[in-house]
């Protein structure tokens, strides 16, 4: 597979039975987490039973990147919103995130049909 | 009428008495007057223009004949009457001979005596009106001439007046700025006065600002006279009119000021000021004349005033040039890229050479950089000068950019572009994307001239145009079709606009041979010194008559073994490193998960300089790549020229963390001009994709 190049940030966001699920495509890094950040809070609202962040279309993820991750973890827990990752095994960015043991903070799944029947089924 | 005076010379004192009285008697307002010698009667014909003589042959001393002979010289005009003796007829053909008028025979026959006088009278007298006349007739002739010669002179100096005027005129307003018409101005009205100076000043600022130079922009005319006024202020010469109205000469201004004109280093003493009025009535400026000696100006008072009113009328239209030509400068300006972007693997070069014309032109060219490292050059022209010219060169060029900066293929832009331009406006463009992954580049043209594109091994040529458009704003109807064209690494393109290439009078065949040659001479130094020896050999040292915008590209050439990148030390420079060192790593064939962690790893150290290494002061973030032991695994060093302090904003730990993880070795070397990482991986395959 060739590794998916090009635009900084992409976001596409989808609702699946009250659980917000938000594609990001393309590169993380210092200059763009900021932003996405900004959209990922905007997707939310009060009445959302979930956020499930697919990473599938990331290509290029760095530290600022990870640590923009965690915090997000980190946010929802204390609004008790739950929260999952969609990481599929053929991902460039699995092993760095696997380094980061962000897996002890947010649940990973291979899939979104996956990871929002999680949310529904945990609920 | 008037009296007749005849003279009677006889040695003989009885005919003496006789003969006046008798023809006293018999001719009508005679005076009659009588000599008894040749000699004395010399003395009176000398003092008294006779009407007739009447003179004996024969006496003592001088004879008669002889007395004809003065009389003849004396006074030639005047009727001799001889007396000869009876049957002397050898003296009467002698005295007829010797110019005699007519001879009376002794003894006198008195009836053809006074006969003969009246008639010698009346010859004489018409002798003298005819004389009188012919005098007369003279004298108006010359009278005439004279009038002829002075109207001629005046006619002359009218037309002198006319034609210097046309001319001033002429000069005053084929000038360009304030400057040049203050110049034209004072020149004019040197030659108009005859002055031995003449100042034109413009009030740059309002007449009532205090003294002192910087409110008046000024031109002294003669050269010799503007030399001596170098070191010395002009000021004086102008302070009356803004203190005073209306024309002034040296004997309206009171002591304080008239000083300041006689102080000068011309040493006035004669001084003309006229003011130079706006229509609106405020005072844009004025002339003024000098002189050390003599002419007082007051003859020519009202053509300076006449030229005062042209004058006004060009410094309105000079202030407003300048205000225009100053803002379509301005516009065009910013609208140049202030500097080129960065972009590692790619060289870029731009020169913009404003031309000859005072008027700024619509020449603009811009590099974009787009998505997947692709980077566009664009080069325009816009038909027409000034800011409107400047202003359509803003819109195309936004327009252009925001297209092209949201992935909109060249074409479209193309397409889109055509209908954007304003009704009436004209412009050739250029756009060209480059894609150095594929090697590859897709161009559109519109009406533009084709750019040049050199090769590694230097030859050049023009890029073919097959799929051109007409200018952007000729024809609406026509879509745009893109070209393309492969790009070896090392090519460079060459831009330009038609300012380069074009030479009036001349095909513009000739001016692309040349640019072509030129580039086949110049090629081999770097792309700065490049378009440097272009423009000197092309423009053959002279400026361009047209503006020249031109602009390089030269697309590196891969080194498969090794990788050097330096870029300015930004957070928006982290993308194009990791976009140049993945187009290397793939091109040498790096599997896909290795380059993934690879860039991680680099992308920290590099962020790492970016966001501690530097203060608010440019820098450089330098990365050098190179595949060790024959590919077994990579060498990556990361450098800034700054103290690297290994603490900051945000979580430095995990980043250091990464790359520990992503590599087999991290060291962190700090050095006295700055910190070096250095980082080994072993790679794990050959790239299967």
């Amino acid at each position: 597979m060739t590794a998916q190049k090009g635009s900084p940030e992409g976001t596409q966001v989808l609702e699946r039975d009250g659980v917000v699920v938000v594609q990001l495509y393309g590169e993380i890094d210092a200059a763009n987490a900021p932003g996405v950040r900004q959209q990922l809070h905007a997707a939310l609202s009060n009445s959302s039973a979930g956020l499930v962040v697919d990473l599938t279309g990331v290509a290029y993820l760095d530290s600022r990147g990870i640590q923009f991750l965690f915090e997000l973890g980190e946010r929802l827990t204390m609004r008790r919103l739950p929260i999952r990752f969609v990481v599929p095994e053929t991902s460039v960015i699995r092993r760095l995130l696997l380094l980061t043991h962000i897996d002890d903070v947010i649940p990973l799944d291979l899939t979104s049909d996956a990871a929002v029947a999680q949310i529904l089924g945990g609920k | 009428m008037s009296v007749s005076r005849i003279l009677i010379v006889d040695d003989d004192p009885a005919l003496l008495q006789a003969l006046p009285e008798t023809l006293r008697l018999h001719l009508e307002g005679v005076v009659v007057e009588t000599t008894h010698s040749a000699a004395s009667a010399l003395k009176q014909i000398a003092a008294i223009d006779y009407d007739a003589i009447v003179t004996d042959i024969k006496m003592p001393g001088m004879d008669g004949l002889a007395l004809l002979a003065q009389i003849r010289v004396l006074r030639p005009d005047t009727p001799t009457l001889l007396i000869t003796g009876h049957g002397e007829r050898d003296l009467t053909l002698q005295s007829l001979r010797g110019g005699a008028y007519d001879f009376i025979q002794k003894p006198i026959d008195r009836d053809h005596l006074i006969a003969s006088l009246r008639r010698a009278i009346q010859v004489r007298q018409l002798k003298r009106q005819v004389e009188a006349q012919r005098a007369a007739l003279a004298a108006h002739a010359t009278q005439l001439e004279q009038i002829v010669q002075t109207r001629t002179v005046e006619l002359r100096e009218a037309v002198d007046r006319i034609h210097a005027l046309t001319e001033v005129a002429t000069s005053i307003h084929a000038a360009r700025g304030v400057g040049q018409v203050l110049e034209a101005i004072a020149e004019a009205a040197y030659r108009l006065a005859g002055a031995e100076v003449a100042l034109a000043g413009f009030f740059r600022y309002r007449p009532d600002a205090t003294a002192g130079d910087h409110w008046c922009d000024a031109a002294v005319a003669p050269q010799e006279a503007a030399l001596r006024f170098r070191e010395a202020s002009v000021t004086p010469f102008f302070a009356p009119v803004l203190e005073l109205r209306g024309s002034l000469r040296a004997e309206d201004l009171p002591p304080r000021l008239l000083r300041g004109v006689a102080e000068s280093p011309l040493r006035i003493s004669s001084y003309l000021a006229v003011p130079i009025q706006a229509r609106g009535g405020q005072t844009l400026g004025a002339i003024v004349l000098g002189n050390a000696t003599g002419h007082r100006f007051e003859d020519i008072q009202e053509q300076i005033e006449g030229l005062a009113r042209q004058a006004a009328v060009a410094l309105e239209n000079a202030v407003l040039y300048e205000h225009e030509h100053g803002i379509a400068e301005t516009l065009q300006r910013s609208l140049l890229p202030e500097r080129l972007p960065e972009i590692p693997g790619i060289h870029l070069a731009a020169r913009y050479l404003p031309g000859l014309s005072e008027a700024v032109g619509g020449d603009w060219y811009d590099v974009l950089e787009l998505d997947s490292g692709q980077v566009g050059l664009v080069m325009g022209d816009v038909a027409g000068r000034g800011v409107w010219a400047a202003s359509i060169m803003g819109q195309l060029r936004n327009a252009l950019r925001a297209y092209a900066l949201d992935n909109v293929p060249p074409a479209s832009i193309g397409d889109r572009l055509n209908r954007f331009i304003d009704s009436g406006a004209m412009a050739t463009l250029f756009y060209l994307v480059y894609d150095p992954h594929r090697g590859v580049a897709h161009y559109i043209s519109f009406g533009h001239l084709p750019p040049l594109v050199i090769g590694p091994d230097g030859s050049a040529d023009f890029l073919g145009i097959r799929n051109g458009s007409p200018p952007l704003g000729t024809l609406l109807t026509t879509p745009c079709r893109e070209n393309s064209v492969s790009v070896a690494p090392g090519s460079t393109f060459l831009l330009y606009t038609d300012g380069l290439v074009e030479v009036k009078g001349k095909a513009i065949d000739e001016g692309l041979a040349r640019l072509k040659d030129a580039v086949t001479h110049a090629y081999g130094g770097d792309l700065n010194q490049l378009l440097d020896q272009i423009l000197a050999t092309v423009l053959d040292g002279g400026t361009a008559g047209d503006d020249v915008a031109i602009l390089a590209l030269q697309a590196s050439p891969v080194d498969p073994r090794r990788l050097r990148i330096q870029v300015p030390a930004l957070p928006s420079s982290l993308p194009k490193v990791r976009y140049r060192l993945r187009q290397w790593l793939e091109a040498a064939s790096v599997a896909s998960e290795d380059i993934h962690e690879i860039l991680v790893a680099s992308g920290e150290a590099c962020g790492n300089v970016v966001a501690h290494a530097y203060g608010p002061a440019d820098g450089v973030v330098q990365l050098n790549a190179e595949l060790t032991d024959g590919r077994v695994g990579i060498s990556l060093v990361v450098r800034d020229a700054g103290q690297w302090r290994p603490t900051g904003s945000f979580n430095p730990t995990r980043g250091t963390l990464l790359m520990r993880a992503l590599m087999d070795s991290v060291d962190v070397v700090p050095g006295p001009n700055g910190t070096k990482v250095q980082m080994w991986r072993r790679l794990r395959g050959e790239s299967n994709s």
